[in-house]
């Protein structure tokens, strides 16, 4: 176990989960604040782009808005001020997690919404394409950790160097681009995932159902 | 700062198991108690914004009806003014007939030959004979 990823996956938690209920308490539909609005375009957005069953819709919203928030949490975690804790997400433990459980996310709404013979002919029809099928959903969530983990842990990387190579007071300048640079990238990241997460899910998930799902969300 | 890289940092481990599970808690955390929330203040905002939209084009409709009120109003305005000025004219030049009427009859009058002068002309001497 490595407590001190667990503990900055904790607090990545706490952070987003705090902020979901600052903005779940202070949510108005005529004077909205920041967070809200941040919320509100994140949940937008994510729903423009996802072209699900509309039944399954507010999960694919809600799996997309809360990756993003947590893994902005998680990418900028170690760019507040005296923080001693690493990145999370530039760690394969927390990226695979995310991944695993995007996917698993995805197949078992797919399996709901088509029920199980339309689900195995969606993956194994036609037979001659099923290994490239079978393939590419096995390529799936090894992609999306590999994406997250290897630019956060190249980008730690970098700071590390910069360490290392230069002495302190030269060092400081890059530092701080490298710093703001870090900002954005862990919002493009963050972006990335989530929008690959919504297209998994559009993939999976037929846009009509043929019957009732057995649940929602 | 970030773990440097020893034999296995490409290999997750049981911390993947826990790093699921507090995802999993944010995630129903968030499905249960904010989503609902701010969907709903989407909902209704979408449905205020609909509403003004909706009274925005009554509105529109209400000031086309009104502005098409105002214009035959000022048309029937512009047909009496029309009615009262022709009305005018006809006055004036009947009181313009009517005046030189009578003064045409003043004139006559004071213009005629009347009998009693007729006879006190003939009854007068002629002063050269």
């Amino acid at each position: 176990m490595n407590f001190d990823l667990l503990l900055a996956t904790g607090i990545s938690a706490a952070v987003v989960i705090a902020a979901g209920l600052l903005v779940r308490a202070t949510a108005s539909a005529t004077s909205p604040n920041p967070l809200q609005l941040a919320w509100e375009a994140v949940a937008d957005g994510a729903r423009s782009l996802s072209d699900v069953a509309p039944a399954y819709r507010d999960r694919v919203v809600t799996t997309a808005v809360t990756l993003f928030w947590f893994i902005v949490a998680a990418n900028w975690l170690p760019l507040l001020p005296g923080s001693p804790l690493p990145a999370p997400t530039a760690n394969i433990n927390l990226t695979v997690a995310l991944a695993a459980t995007v996917i698993v996310l995805v197949h078992m709404t797919a399996w709901q919404a088509r029920g199980t013979r339309g689900y195995l002919r969606h993956y194994l029809s036609p037979v001659w394409l099923a290994p490239v099928r079978l393939l590419d959903e096995a390529i799936k969530p090894v992609t999306l950790a590999l994406r997250l983990f290897g630019v956060l842990f190249a980008s730690g990387l970098v700071v590390a160097m910069l360490g290392v190579l230069l002495p302190a007071p030269v060092a400081l300048i890059p530092h701080a681009a490298w710093t703001l640079f870090e900002l954005f990238m862990g919002v493009v990241q963050a972006f990335i995932f989530a929008l690959l997460t919504v297209l998994y899910f559009n993939a999976a998930v037929p846009t009509q159902l043929a019957r009732t799902p057995d649940r929602r969300t | 700062m970030i773990d440097l890289p020893n034999g296995d940092f490409l290999l997750p481990n049981a911390t993947t198991l826990v790093e699921a599970a507090v995802f999993l808690i944010v995630l129903f955390v968030i499905a249960k108690w904010v989503m609902p929330r701010l969907q709903a203040t989407l909902d209704e905002r979408r449905r205020r914004i609909d509403d003004q939209l909706g009274a925005a084009a009554e509105a529109a409709k209400a000031a086309a009806r009104y502005e098409e009120r105002a214009e035959e109003v000022l048309r029937q305005a512009r047909r009496e003014a029309r009615v009262i000025i022709d009305r005018a004219y006809e006055h004036r030049d009947y009181l313009v007939a009517e005046g030189m009427r009578k003064g045409r009859e003043e004139y006559e009058w004071f213009t005629r030959t009347r009998p009693d002068e007729e006879r006190a002309d003939s009854a007068l001497p002629v002063a050269s004979t």
